[in-house]
């Protein structure tokens, strides 16, 4: 079976993000994955708040696994945080990429009914893109810091032309 | 799991036609309590039939506290919106349903939503 480059990943989940965007009515998502590469992004203009949502995510993930573990659950399918004016959704599934979390910020435009429902549709249309293999499956936080830094930087780099 | 509006479910899903009935929280978009019929999906029903009930109350420039309707006609079919404050009932109805007695029904049910919650 042939296996995509991270970039070839990257370029296939641009329009189901895009969509579940619009879809769901969020603000912004991001589609990070175990190693902490972004695969995807969506309204997120300052690489300084997408920089702050994947870590503080990645940061929410780890701690609410370890309270899954002591629930005697591996991991928890969502975490939903609601805000007065904001609210932020996690949601994990397995694709043939790995590991893939989704995080996505949402407001009154938004309901989480929503964005659990397009959620849904989004994990069937990436489980449905062909097999994949990124390019590392580092967990380390170091590891995810540095490559979270990496693929960022190549994200906004595409973003402004640099 | 029988809910505080399960008498008031059940006396709308006995109505000829009727496929769902649904308390839903609007600002979640989440379903509280509901009986469907099989091939009704209470959860993408609740989802987006109470994004567009916030859309158009919104529009309308309902007041807080005052009741509110919203109706959804589609060739299969309608969906019925009635409530107040963050709870709302809907009925997912067929064409043959007789509107007018279920949309009086609705109406009378989420005037008793907010009662039988506070119960």
């Amino acid at each position: 079976m042939d296996r995509l480059s991270l970039q070839e990943i990257q370029r296939a989940f641009v329009e189901p993000l895009e969509d579940f965007v619009r879809e769901a009515g969020v603000r912004m998502a991001v589609l990070i994955n175990r190693g902490g590469q972004v695969l995807a992004q969506s309204g997120f203009e300052r690489l300084y708040d997408l920089v702050g949502v994947a870590s503080l995510a990645a940061g929410i993930n780890a701690s609410s696994r370890a309270l899954a573990r002591q629930l005697g659950e591996d991991q928890f399918e969502h975490l939903h945080h609601a805000g007065e004016a904001r609210q932020l959704f996690l949601g994990h599934f397995e694709s043939a990429a790995g590991q893939l979390m989704l995080i996505t910020v949402f407001d009154e435009n938004s309901s989480i009914g929503l964005v659990r429902l397009f959620f849904e549709a989004f994990v069937q249309r990436i489980q449905r893109l062909p097999s994949m293999d990124t390019a590392r499956r580092s967990v380390s936080p170091k590891d995810f810091e540095s490559e979270l830094e990496t693929s960022l930087d190549r994200f906004f780099k595409d973003l402004v032309g640099g | 799991m029988r809910t505080a509006y399960d008498a008031l479910l059940s006396g709308l899903m006995r109505m000829a036609g009727v496929r769902g009935a649904l308390v839903v929280a609007v600002r979640d978009g989440l379903v509280v309590d509901g009986r469907v019929h099989v091939g009704v999906r209470s959860d993408a029903v609740a989802a987006l039939a109470a994004s567009l009930y916030r859309r158009a109350c919104r529009a309308t420039g309902a007041r807080e506290g005052q009741s509110r309707f919203v109706e959804l006609e589609a060739d299969r079919g309608r969906i019925l919106i009635a409530g107040r404050e963050d709870l709302a009932l809907m009925a997912v109805m067929e064409r043959r349903a007789n509107v007018g007695q279920v949309r009086l029904a609705v109406l009378r049910a989420a005037d008793r939503l907010l009662t039988t919650w506070q119960e």
